[in-house]
């Protein structure tokens, strides 16, 4: 008999996905296409719909799911919650408090875990949720959202880091790679802390923290085991794919915090120096643990399709296209035209996985 | 290495009935790594009494979700074998995993 899909996890699911598709909508009015807008929030909540509405909420699911105690679930259900409460135009104290709670939660989450089984990478996972809890706290004193940027990058990129310097384990890290990877981190880290002293010492913070990408985008290309299981077939060889093409574009967006400073300079800068991140290297990660992610929360089926590779090029493709000719020449058209690209990789994405799925439950149920 | 469920032929191999269901459990792979659970020492003990098998799993850290996956493989690989008609699986962190618990082959894939 098959595992039963635990029925308490998909109204958390749900509210992730709720937030994915208006934050998409909602980067389809900021590409200006003549849409209707739905909510007053949908384009204005954009950013924050897709970095913890969807991505707060599938981190910290998957983090409860993990340590497997019924409150660490309260953190994805305020994030969704949170997440569903900016877009329905609540007084946005309501939004950013459940987003903040959740984030607490998250923390609390890594500190049980960490006592179950202390470890650097823990801590550097832990440090990522720290970022969300600050980014929400600055949110809630009032701050613009482009200031909140950096933050929110830091919860994303010290999450993703830390899981793969787990992993990284298995490839027998020296001493040294440890402390390389250390120093990234912690350059990282002090630009995040320098975007939030003094509005002169922002600049030189966000120049800081892309310093501290480009050393954590070096360290993943040399030291990721992605290097090695990329020669394994199927699923292994798509996870690393999707892996080592997210460092390339860390690294690219490393390079454009550390030479723009300003990150609001111009339009084309920000839109560069946030999708670099956000699309080029966190929605690769998202796209390639998928397979994974969904059998281990949810209990379905994902199995690997070779046409998982379709939306992940396109991502890719439409990323270059996006920043290397709309954001670095100019061109409204290429913008337009590779963001719209980027979300129909993502609406690709679901949809292949749902096709996976219901193929894989079908084979399942005729066997 | 034939990774085949476990079948009457290997039943009636030479081996102990443990010793076998180890074998099997070759067949569920860590998706992320494309190595079995067996090879990166992820499972700290099997036995079988009475056509219940029980499994003692780790996983490499206890922030990775992938327990009740893997515990749903095990499950699933053991039952189709036949040999057994439950498998009881426990998820420990103690002792915690380290990469030297990777057999000798599994280190060499990984550059040791």
């Amino acid at each position: 008999m098959p595992p039963k899909i635990p029925r308490a996890r998909l109204p958390l699911f749900i509210a992730a996905l709720v937030c994915l598709l208006a934050g998409l909508w909602g980067g389809l009015l900021l590409l200006g296409l003549p849409l209707p807008t739905l909510l007053s929030t949908t384009a204005e909540g954009h950013g924050v719909l897709m970095a913890l509405g969807f991505l707060g909420t599938v981190i910290s699911l998957e983090r409860a799911v993990a340590l497997g105690r019924p409150w660490a679930f309260a953190s994805p259900a305020l994030a969704g919650a949170g997440g569903v409460a900016v877009l329905v135009s609540l007084p946005p104290v309501v939004g950013r408090l459940l987003l903040c709670a959740a984030s607490i939660v998250l923390v609390v989450v890594y500190v049980v875990v960490h006592r179950i089984q202390p470890a650097l990478h823990l801590r550097v996972m832990a440090a990522g949720a720290v970022c969300w809890y600050v980014a929400t706290l600055f949110w809630l004193m009032g701050w613009p959202l482009p200031r909140l940027v950096p933050w929110i990058a830091g919860f994303l990129v010290l999450t993703i880091i830390g899981e793969r310097l787990e992993l990284a384990r298995v490839a027998f890290l020296a001493p040294t790679s440890v402390r390389q990877f250390l120093v990234g981190a912690v350059v990282f880290g002090v630009g995040l802390i320098l975007t939030t002293t003094t509005a002169a010492a922002v600049s030189t913070g966000v120049r800081v923290a892309g310093a501290g990408m480009i050393a954590l985008a070096v360290w993943g290309s040399v030291h990721d085991v992605a290097r090695r299981t990329v020669k394994i077939p199927g699923v292994t060889r798509f996870m690393a794919v999707c892996l080592l093409a997210g460092y390339v574009w860390l690294f690219i967006g490393g390079v454009i915090w550390l030479f723009a400073g300003d990150l609001g300079a111009s339009v084309a800068i920000y839109d560069a120096a946030l999708h670099t991140v956000f699309l080029g290297f966190v929605m690769s990660m998202i796209f390639g643990h998928a397979p994974v992610i969904v059998p281990a929360v949810l209990r379905v089926r994902l199995p690997f399709r070779p046409w998982f590779y379709g939306h992940v090029g396109l991502l890719h493709a439409s990323l270059m296209v996006r920043v290397l000719v709309g954001d670095g020449l100019g061109s409204a058209l290429y913008w337009r035209v590779g963001g719209v690209g980027t979300e129909l990789a993502v609406l690709g994405f679901l949809a292949s996985s749902v096709i996976a799925v219901r193929q894989a439950n079908r084979k399942g149920r005729s066997a | 290495m034939s990774r085949a469920p476990l079948s009457v032929t290997q039943l009636l191999a030479p081996g102990t009935e443990t010793e076998q269901l180890r074998y099997a459990l070759r067949e569920v792979i860590d998706p992320e790594l494309g190595i079995d659970i067996v090879s990166l020492g992820l499972v700290y003990g099997l036995e079988v009494n009475d056509r219940v098998a029980a499994v003692v799993l780790t996983t490499t850290t206890p922030a990775c979700p992938l327990g009740q996956y893997i515990t749903d493989q095990v499950r699933r690989v053991l039952l189709a074998g036949g040999a057994v008609d439950r498998v009881e699986v426990v998820i420990t962190h103690e002792p915690a995993w380290t990469p030297e618990m990777m057999a000798e082959e599994t280190k060499r894939v990984f550059g040791w």
